[in-house]
């Protein structure tokens, strides 16, 4: 692996080109070299070259409580460190991010509204803090969302996130750092567009923290979905949860790869990834790539991944009972997606995913 | 008027590229209050026919007529001959895993009604109903929620045909062995079932390999089914004869 890549120090003074060249080179050597094989990284990367950020792009309710702190807040480079280099290309692109701080039990959930091209947003939770965080993505046009959770120790975040605009190329990035004891779970549901690419990228660095992702995604006619997920596991006895379904009508394209890394030292980890992917219709692209990369004996993980197509037999069981195909369609998608779609937005998941009747 | 009226039926289906004739100049009648059966060997045609009267894909009618009330089925959708009140009880009932059974049923019927251009069935009024039948079949109520067909056992899967059957209310139910893999009691309540169904405007046809189905379910016509073709109508005493004899004397 490249080593002599330059991480942070001169970022600043690069030039846009330059910038993202490296940033393209960083993410490969973190990923292995496994290239970005469905996307290119140059597609979402150039997202941040020629958009007009605006901090009123982010806005966030519930903020009163006395438990949350919002900001803008001067974080440098350089404490964004070496692990995020998406995150650090961001920052240098927009010079300052949201931050939100949360240090109790929130009660009600915070919501977070994202338009136009938001700000990178760092949410700090607070050692023993819990909170549920509502976001819909809803940028019009090409944008690029930025995520950066810090979670304290024995802290919980229940993040669900809804992203149904189908205009546009989005890239919506999560980073997720978990110390000991923390546990996040997110409820994920998202629809495809002109390309739409979701990173969220989980190192779980204290031991005992857990992350669950549960995402359902539905791709409609010449759109494109592209999750990629991936879940470091740098410490001992941390669990991970993957459960990702997709579904793409007749033209659409998803991609789903999906990466547990567990590392030396990390002994007692429990990781599982379960994965479903469905063709409803003809010209469908789906690829997906379910990947286990583990360093210690004594872990316990599974990943599978299934890629099927709609069966007939179950659609003529239905339409043999009155049901028109495109209801009987609708019906069975919402079945498939029924395991994933989840959490205090799954009403109006149900009502963006599934196709009218 | 007939209900279902079918003059020279010739069906071939195509398996790794041959084509293969499997129903064969089927000539059949149905009339409002009657109830049919059909026996014949495994392999004779008789789901074939039960398909194609269903217009499940895959079939392709080489000649003949099927008519239900009057309408030609020969190139309706499936939706449309369901609609137009048809049932098939299959004889392998199909898995929907994640789509409850009642969802299912409402929407069949919310379906059925709207093609009539009728109301939909108000929610509570129509689990009450569902329920209520259910009960009669000794379904639990549990069974309602569970994904259609979805882990049910294949006596609990045939009754939940029937299940389906009193909730639509066809005008002609097609019953593909619904008796096979029925213990003593269950073959009673579905047969209860069949009978508290037929009334003097609809028809019932039974496609079985048993003739106890029929000391319970009376028809009024037994048919022997054999490489495609009815080759033989008679009335009970016939399948009594069947039961006795097997099939090989009629040949
Ligand atoms: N879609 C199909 N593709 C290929 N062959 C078929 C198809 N449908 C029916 N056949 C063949 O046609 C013949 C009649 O089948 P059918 O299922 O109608 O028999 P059956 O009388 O219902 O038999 P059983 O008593 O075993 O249920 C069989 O030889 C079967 O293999
Ligand atoms: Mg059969």
């Amino acid at each position: 692996m490249s080593q002599n890549i330059d991480r942070s120090e001169s970022f600043m003074s690069l030039s846009d080109g330059e910038a993202m060249e490296n940033t393209s080179l960083i993410l490969a050597s973190a990923q292995q070299l496994e290239r970005w094989k469905y996307t290119k990284s140059s597609d979402v990367l150039e997202l941040f070259l020629d958009t007009n950020v605006g901090e009123e792009n982010t806005v966030i309710t519930n903020a009163e409580s006395s438990s949350i702190h919002v900001s803008d807040s001067g974080l440098k480079i350089e404490e964004i460190g070496r692990e995020s280099p998406i995150a650090a290309f961001g920052l240098r692109k927009f010079e300052k991010i949201n931050k939100i701080q949360i240090d109790g039990n929130l009660e009600e959930p915070v919501t977070l509204k994202q338009r136009g091209q938001p700000l990178p947003l760092l949410i700090e939770i607070n050692d023993n803090a819990s909170c549920q965080l509502h976001e819909f993505v809803d940028c019009e046009a090409d944008a690029a969302v930025m995520t950066w959770i810090k979670m304290g120790k024995n802290s919980s975040l229940v993040h669900s996130r809804n992203s149904f605009r189908e205009t546009g190329k989005h890239w919506q990035v999560t980073f997720n750092e978990l110390e000991s004891g923390a546990s996040y779970t997110m409820h994920n549901h998202v629809k495809g567009s002109e390309t739409k690419r979701q990173d969220i990228l989980i190192n779980l660095t204290g031991s005992e923290s857990n992350a669950k992702v549960i995402s359902a995604g539905t791709v409609n006619k010449d759109k494109k979905l592209d999750l990629q997920i991936i879940c470091d596991h740098s410490t001992p006895r941390t669990t991970s949860h993957q459960r990702i379904d997709h579904v793409a009508f007749e033209n659409g394209s998803t991609t789903f790869n999906g990466r547990i890394h567990i590392l030396e030292h990390a002994s007692g980890c429990n990781a599982q990834l379960k994965n479903r992917s469905l063709a409803m219709g003809s010209e469908t692209t789906i690829n997906a790539k379910p990947e286990l990369e583990i360093y210690n004996d004594d872990v316990q993980c599974s990943h599978g991944s299934t890629i099927g197509q709609i069966d007939e037999t179950q659609l003529f069981y239905m339409r043999s009972r009155g049901i028109e195909q495109k209801e009987a369609h609708a019906i069975l998608c919402e079945g498939f997606l029924r395991e994933t779609i989840s959490g205090p937005l799954s009403a109006s998941a149900t009502s963006n995913l599934i196709p009218e009747r | 008027m007939s209900l279902l009226s079918i003059d020279n039926l010739s069906v071939n289906v195509e398996t790794s590229g041959e084509e293969r004739t499997v129903l064969n100049g089927l000539k059949l009648q149905i009339n409002p209050g009657e109830v049919h059966a059909i026996m014949g060997p495994n392999g004779s045609g008789k789901s074939t026919l039960a398909h194609v009267v269903a217009r499940k894909p895959g079939y392709s009618i080489q000649s003949g007529v099927v008519l239900f009330k009057n309408q030609l089925l020969n190139e309706m959708e499936p939706e449309e001959v369901a609609q137009l009140g048809l049932f098939l009880g299959f004889q392998y009932p199909v898995e929907i895993p994640g789509v409850s059974n009642m969802e299912f049923l409402k929407a069949s019927s919310d379906s059925v009604n709207k093609a009539r251009s009728k109301e939909p069935e108000s929610t509570t009024d129509f689990m009450k109903r569902v329920r209520s039948i259910a009960s009669s079949l000794d379904l639990d109520q549990e069974f309602l929620k569970r994904g259609v067909n979805e882990g049910f056992s294949g006596g609990e899967k045939k009754r939940n045909e029937i299940l389906q059957m009193l909730v639509l209310k066809p005008d002609l139910a097609l019953l593909d062995e619904t008796d096979s893999g029925l213990d003593i009691d269950a073959l009673k309540t579905v047969s209860n079932g069949v009978n508290a169904f037929r009334d003097s405007s609809n028809g019932v046809l039974l496609i079985t390999h048993y003739q106890r189905l029929l000391d319970y379910v009376v028809p009024d016509f037994v048919h022997v089914l054999s490489e495609g073709r009815i080759i033989q109508s008679g009335d009970k005493s016939l399948a009594l004869e069947l039961e006795s004899k097997g099939y090989a004397w009629l040949k």
